[in-house]
């Protein structure tokens, strides 16, 4: 089992978003990860041990993230995990899946770093 | 001089009988065998039988056979001393002309109260059924256009959420790749990665502008100020040329055209609309090849664009060239469905056609007629 208790996943379809997010990440102090889609995620987190925080896109191929999110507070060992939402829909459409924050893109970054900075211990 | 007054003048029956002359209402009475006893004038003029002609026929000279039951009811509620109130019917004239009426039929009473016969007044309503039917028309018409204007609100609404969506995608990713590109400017190791991020950030960029373009082109078309900038080109050699884009990022596309296929065209609106077909193909080929020809067919330049992807079903191929629309789900794939719609308004600006013939399982071929002459 990997250890990973200080790894974020960042889980976005947009490649060049998702890359460069977690390049930032890891800049920040952070471990980052980046997955394409939900299902992808999900199928690392089945040998993986849960991760401190997840950032997740809501229109994704495959398996989208609110399908994710579901997915997630099924499984005992990954529903307590915080997620923070990123999506380029009104926030108000992420609002039902009780996640830390849901944040609209284009990403404020400052914010959403200080968020990360208050909730994740990064090295 | 003396002024006399109307009763002066006229015994009451003759002015009983004046008034059913000047009456624009047809007034006639039928025996209780319903032959005709009296016509006045109005049913002359409303029916075409001139009294002498009227008078001791069967009252079903005016009825239409369909109708002649009718009368039936009649005379049974006439024979039981009732009245036959605002009956709206429909009667003949005598050249075959139908009739609608509005008619009262009240029985006739001799001085022992019985009832030996029957008075008839017929109001010509055409005018006002056919006024009621145009108001009919005009509502249904009305309520059609407030459905029409309510669906077309709603697709206006996605489609700006949707629009929404593809603006802001591209921005965050220009938005993270500039944030990193400044805390990487700092690292001379890093400079690979900062070359990388300024060619994403330049497609981004790019896909941006397209999309804006793309957005500005629906406001043109429904705008009116859609033009078309026309100039002599052949046409082989741009399919060749945007054949050659697309190959960079898709190797088997293959290419079979005429040799110069000559014109007066938007070159540019051509590329897009091409460009349009070419991109789907490649997007929803399933990586597999995919077929461009342009041939001349009598006085037509046809281009086609054959792929071997899902293909598109009879029902979706119906609707593919409408606005907004798009036959994958909005969450496969990046797209807000305007792209064939531009491309048909395109080739119908140059007098043209756009078509799809698809099977499902085994791929569609799109195709784009010009016309190779300007009318």
């Amino acid at each position: 089992m990997v250890n990973n208790e200080d790894t974020i996943l960042v889980v976005d379809d947009d490649r060049v978003a998702r890359t460069a997010l977690v390049r930032i990440l890891e800049l920040e102090g952070f471990e980052a990860l980046g997955f394409a889609d939900g299902a992808a995620a999900l199928g690392y987190l089945a040998d993986a041990q849960a991760p401190c925080l997840i950032v997740l896109d809501m229109r994704m191929p495959v398996m989208d993230g609110a399908a994710f999110r579901e997915a997630l507070l099924k499984e005992p060992r990954l529903a307590a995990i915080p997620v923070v939402v990123l999506t380029a829909y009104d926030a108000s459409a992420a609002s039902e899946l009780s996640v830390l924050r849901v944040f609209t893109k284009p990403l404020d970054i400052e914010a959403f770093v200080k968020l990360l900075h208050e909730n994740v211990d990064s090295d | 001089m003396t002024k006399l007054s109307i009763t002066d003048e006229l015994t009451p029956v003759a002015l009983l009988a004046a008034i059913i002359d000047s009456s624009d209402d047809a007034i006639v009475s039928k025996s209780l065998d319903g032959i005709i006893l009296s016509w006045n004038r109005a049913a002359e003029r409303m029916f075409g039988y001139s009294a002498t002609e009227a008078i001791g026929q069967s009252i079903t000279l005016i009825i239409p056979s369909d109708r002649l039951a009718e009368e039936d009811y009649v005379l049974g509620q006439i024979r039981k001393g009732s009245k036959v109130d605002h009956f709206e019917t429909i009667r003949q004239t005598k050249d075959g002309q139908l009739l609608d009426i509005s008619l009262t039929v009240s029985p006739i009473k001799n001085e022992r109260g019985e009832v030996v016969g029957a008075s008839k007044i017929a109001r010509d309503v055409t005018h006002r059924k056919r006024l009621e039917l145009e108001r009919e028309e005009l509502l249904a018409r009305e309520q059609s256009a407030r459905v029409r204007l309510t669906e077309a609100i709603g697709a206006r609404d996605e489609f700006i959420a949707v629009a929404a969506h593809e603006l802001r995608s591209p921005l965050h990713a220009m938005v993270i790749s500039m944030h990193l590109l400044r805390k990487l400017c700092d690292d001379p190791a890093a400079m690979p990665r900062v070359i990388e991020l300024i060619e994403d950030l330049k497609r981004e960029l790019d896909g941006f502008v397209s999309l804006l373009e793309r957005l500005f082109d629906v406001t043109k078309i429904q705008t009116g100020t859609f033009e078309l900038h026309r100039e002599p080109f052949d046409l082989s050699q741009l399919v060749d040329q945007i054949v050659g884009r697309f190959s960079k990022v898709h190797p088997a596309i293959s290419l079979h055209v005429e040799s110069r296929i000559e014109g007066i065209w938007d070159r540019a609106r051509i590329d897009q609309a091409i460009s349009n077909l070419l991109s789907n193909a490649v997007k929803y080929g399933a990586n597999k090849p995919v077929a461009v020809s342009a041939t001349v067919a009598g006085e037509t330049a046809v281009i086609s664009v054959r792929d071997e992807g899902r293909g598109i079903s009879s029902e979706d191929l119906a609707r593919i060239f409408d606005q907004f629309e798009r036959v994958a789900p909005r969450t496969a794939a990046d797209g807000l469905g305007l792209g064939l719609w531009i491309a048909r308004q395109i080739a119908e600006r140059h007098g043209g056609t756009i078509s799809a013939q698809s099977t499902v399982g085994k791929g569609s071929t799109f195709t784009i007629s010009l016309p190779l002459r300007t009318k």
